[in-house]
């Protein structure tokens, strides 16, 4: 029996891990995760710097849903009134391309998303241009 | 008809796209390795399903571009229209085609 619920539809139809000539994963263990030193960051300031203000931008989204969970939306909490002002122009930006039934905090999920998606697409622009840093 | 059978509709065919494409699950899969690998602690589970969930919202969200346009068009002031919930699932239904076969292939 199959079924999408019982593995990654990734790995079906591949021989028994037995059979398996061994290769390469391609998810990294997290202790062997890539690091990134201080002189790369330097080196690489181009791609680092726009992915740790999207980074920035779509964690504060996602703990301004969070918090929403425990505050009021018209709360005058300091950490709320920054999260606020600091995401507001990315949902402002996402409200114009989202139909308007969507619920704010869906709409702010969505902005996590998009602020995601971007994050890959300036990854593979980079790596296709061959500007992106080596992960060693 | 009433407006949760749109929702419905547009979450299964985001599900069915983000469960059943996997080239686009790829897509996801390896960068979400490089660029946060500590987030959902090394898991490769924890990084499939939260890829899976990226390429599903992807879908709802690309579906909702043509239909907020819509909407915009015809000055919609505060609910989506019939109209343009329908142009949502039904882009919703096209960006899953591709996962379709698999679906049906694999079932749930």
């Amino acid at each position: 029996m199959d079924g999408a619920l019982r593995g990654p539809v990734l790995l079906r139809s591949q021989p028994q891990p037995s059979l398996r000539k061994p290769r390469r994963a391609a998810i990294v263990p997290l202790d062997r995760a890539p690091v990134v030193t201080g002189k790369a960051l330097l080196t690489y300031w181009y791609f680092h710097l726009p992915n740790f203000v999207l980074a920035a931008l779509m964690y504060t989204l996602l703990g301004r849903v969070l918090l929403a969970l425990i505050v009021q939306p018209d709360s005058s909490n300091y950490i709320w009134r920054f999260f606020c002002r600091i995401t507001d122009p990315v949902v402002a930006a996402v409200a114009l391309v989202t139909p308007k039934d969507a619920a704010p905090v869906v709409v702010w999920l969505f902005g996590v998303v998009w602020l995601f998606w971007l994050r890959v697409g300036l990854l593979f622009l980079f790596l296709f241009l061959g500007l992106a840093p080596r992960l060693t | 008809m009433e407006r949760h059978w749109y929702y419905i509709g547009i979450a299964f065919f985001g599900t069915v796209n983000g469960l059943f494409n996997q080239d686009w699950v790829l897509i996801a899969l390896i960068p979400m390795n490089i660029l946060a690998p500590a987030l959902l602690f090394g898991s490769v589970p924890l990084t499939l399903m939260f890829s899976s969930l990226m390429v599903s919202t992807a879908t709802v969200i690309l579906a909702g571009i043509p239909a907020a346009i819509y909407e915009r068009f015809v000055g919609a002031k505060a609910a989506s229209t019939d109209a343009s919930l329908w142009i949502w699932l039904a882009g919703t239904g096209i960006l899953a085609l591709p996962a379709m076969g698999n679906f049906f292939r694999i079932g749930l």
